[in-house]
């Protein structure tokens, strides 16, 4: 019995780490895209070189950083886009393998090893129709007014695999938005301003961004 | 196999294949002389053809170029006789248009009717942005229409003195705005066709018709404009800083419309080092600083035709001062031999 508990906690573990792999896969791949850091890289160097000289000095390099400026950026756009499509490739890859890999067999698990007995808890704990269900699964609501499925005789009542499962996935999903809750940033208040409308001078305004003679 | 790039425009003005050749470039840097020295060019280099100069400069000057009037129907420049010229008016179209919408509402009656009676058309289009592209881009279209049915009077070249960039970048980006709207439109009417045709009302004018035929005209326009045998552009520009800055934003935008660019004119260059007897200290630093930026003209454009015409003594106005002025064109300006011409000018007028 114990061995497929821990295969399926095995499966669970799993499931719940899937989109830790999936964005550790598509990082990878992101990082890997050598020649649009590349381009990134060029295009900052550019830039700063277009800081550093006159447009009205210096304006045939002016320009043509300018050109190979406006060359880059389209193809920054380019990479940018084959990126996005590897990864969204990758995703619906990724997504195929945990089908196949995990979702499937731990479906098939789940309902083939439903009954199966976890623990025992002494009889009367819980009202009957609970214990029937712990016992039986699901299935026992279901069938509860046909009367098929009955409580078993004895001292105590089993939980099956199914049930506990429900109960551990609920525990995990609840400490889960606890943690979420706890960790999230919080929303600033937002700032209620008597300032007037701004009156700055024309002059104090930053200067636009293009030549001037 | 030699790659070096005439300095004149001689490819440009003995072409059979050009339909539409756009002259634009910074305001006051002499679009509207260096159209027309084209357009004489043309036309004296090849009579049996006809030339048609359209302004499209909501402030015209064509008139004032030549010395005679000219308005929105093409008239023939006194002294050629296959150059005509014609500028685009926007509020006289309007007018026509807004007329003609009273007359076709002349047996109606009510507000509308009396809306039009007043102008209000006209005022209410002429106020849109954007509205001389419009009417000089329907212009084109007539254009076109006429070459290709037989009707009115057919040119083999239209040449446009066009309005400073900004005005000329949006004409020139009309075929594709217009087409991507009416793909939209037609999207829309394939659904509706026969209930916008309902909607037209009792006029029985066949709206979904309309709109295809001008799409088809539009996507014909598009393709012409993109093609470098039918359709060039010719830059001017002064040797300045400001100018020189606006028109590599214009061969840059020209360039991802797809349009042909390949000729530069650098116009009112002083030639000072040649000046007969002592040119003044002034001139001399202009000259200089004209230079620097010829320079990098020539290094920044080294695939295009640079053409580097004078700054003349007096204005080039007339017909004769025109076709001296524009015989640069063709072969380039030598400061020695020609000098004497700049000088001439000015006795004419």
């Amino acid at each position: 019995m114990e061995s497929w508990l821990l295969v399926i906690l095995a499966f669970l573990v799993l499931e719940r780490l899937w989109p830790l792999i999936d964005s550790l896969i598509q990082r990878f791949a992101q990082a890997n895209s050598t020649k649009l850091k590349e381009l990134m890289h060029q295009r900052q160097a550019i830039l700063a070189e277009q800081k550093e000289i006159s447009a009205q000095d210096q304006y045939v390099k002016w320009t043509k950083n300018n050109r190979t400026l406006e060359k880059i950026n389209k193809q920054i756009e380019e990479e940018k886009k084959q990126l996005l499509s590897q990864v969204d490739r990758t995703k619906a890859s990724l997504k195929k393998v945990k089908l196949v890999l995990i979702t499937v067999p731990f479906t098939i698990l789940k309902f083939y090893k439903g009954k199966m007995p976890i623990y025992d808890l002494p009889k009367g704990l819980f009202p009957n129709y609970l214990q029937g269900l712990f016992q039986h699964g699901w299935v026992y609501l279901a069938l509860g007014p046909l009367n098929i499925k009955k409580v078993g005789d004895g001292t105590h009542v089993t939980v099956s695999l199914a049930i506990w499962l429900f109960a551990l996935l609920k525990v995990v999903s609840t400490l889960g938005n606890i943690w979420e809750s706890l960790t999230a940033p919080a929303i600033p208040a937002p700032t209620i301003t008597t300032d007037p409308i701004d009156q700055t001078n024309e002059s104090e305004k930053p200067p636009v961004d293009q030549p001037v003679d | 196999m030699d790659l070096t790039v005439e300095p004149d425009l001689n490819s440009l003005i003995t072409s059979s294949t050009h339909r539409w050749i756009f002259v634009g470039g910074k305001g006051g840097v002499g679009k509207t002389t260096s159209s027309c020295s084209i357009a004489i060019q043309m036309a004296l280099a090849q009579p049996e053809k006809q030339y048609l100069l359209i302004s499209t400069d909501p402030a015209h000057n064509l008139s004032d170029a030549f010395g005679e009037k000219f308005g929105k129907d093409a008239r023939k420049v006194t002294g050629m006789n296959n150059l005509s010229c014609m500028e685009i008016d926007p509020s006289a179209a309007l007018k026509d248009m807004n007329d003609m919408a009273v007359a076709n509402n002349a047996t109606g009656s009510g507000e509308f009717s009396d809306l039009l009676q007043g102008g209000a058309l006209s005022e209410l289009t002429g106020s849109i942005p954007g509205i001389d592209e419009a009417l000089s881009f329907m212009e084109v279209m007539k254009h076109i229409k006429n070459q290709e049915q037989g009707e009115g009077d057919r040119y083999d070249t239209v040449i446009f003195d066009t309005a400073p960039t900004g005005h000329t970048l949006r004409f020139l980006q009309l075929p594709s705005t217009l087409s991507k709207l009416l793909e939209k439109f037609g999207e829309i009417t394939a659904r509706l066709g026969p209930m916008l045709n309902s909607l037209a009302g009792a006029n029985n004018v066949d709206l979904v018709g309309k709109m295809s035929e001008l799409k088809s005209n539009v996507e014909k326009i598009k393709e012409q404009f993109t093609n470098p045998d039918m359709t060039t552009f010719v830059c001017v520009c002064i040797s300045e800083f400001l100018s020189l800055y606006e028109t590599e934003r214009l061969v840059q935008e020209l360039i991802s419309y797809d349009m042909d660019v390949n000729s530069i004119i650098v116009n009112q260059l002083l030639f000072a080092e040649y000046d007969e007897g002592d040119s003044c200290k002034r001139c001399q630093s202009r000259w200089k600083m004209q230079k620097k930026y010829l320079d990098q003209i020539d290094e920044l454009y080294e695939d295009f035709h640079i053409v580097k015409m004078p700054l003349c003594a007096g204005e080039i106005r007339g017909l004769n001062n025109l076709k001296k002025f524009s015989q640069f064109l063709r072969k380039p300006y030598d400061p020695v031999a020609d000098s004497k011409v700049i000088y001439e000018l000015e006795q004419q007028d």
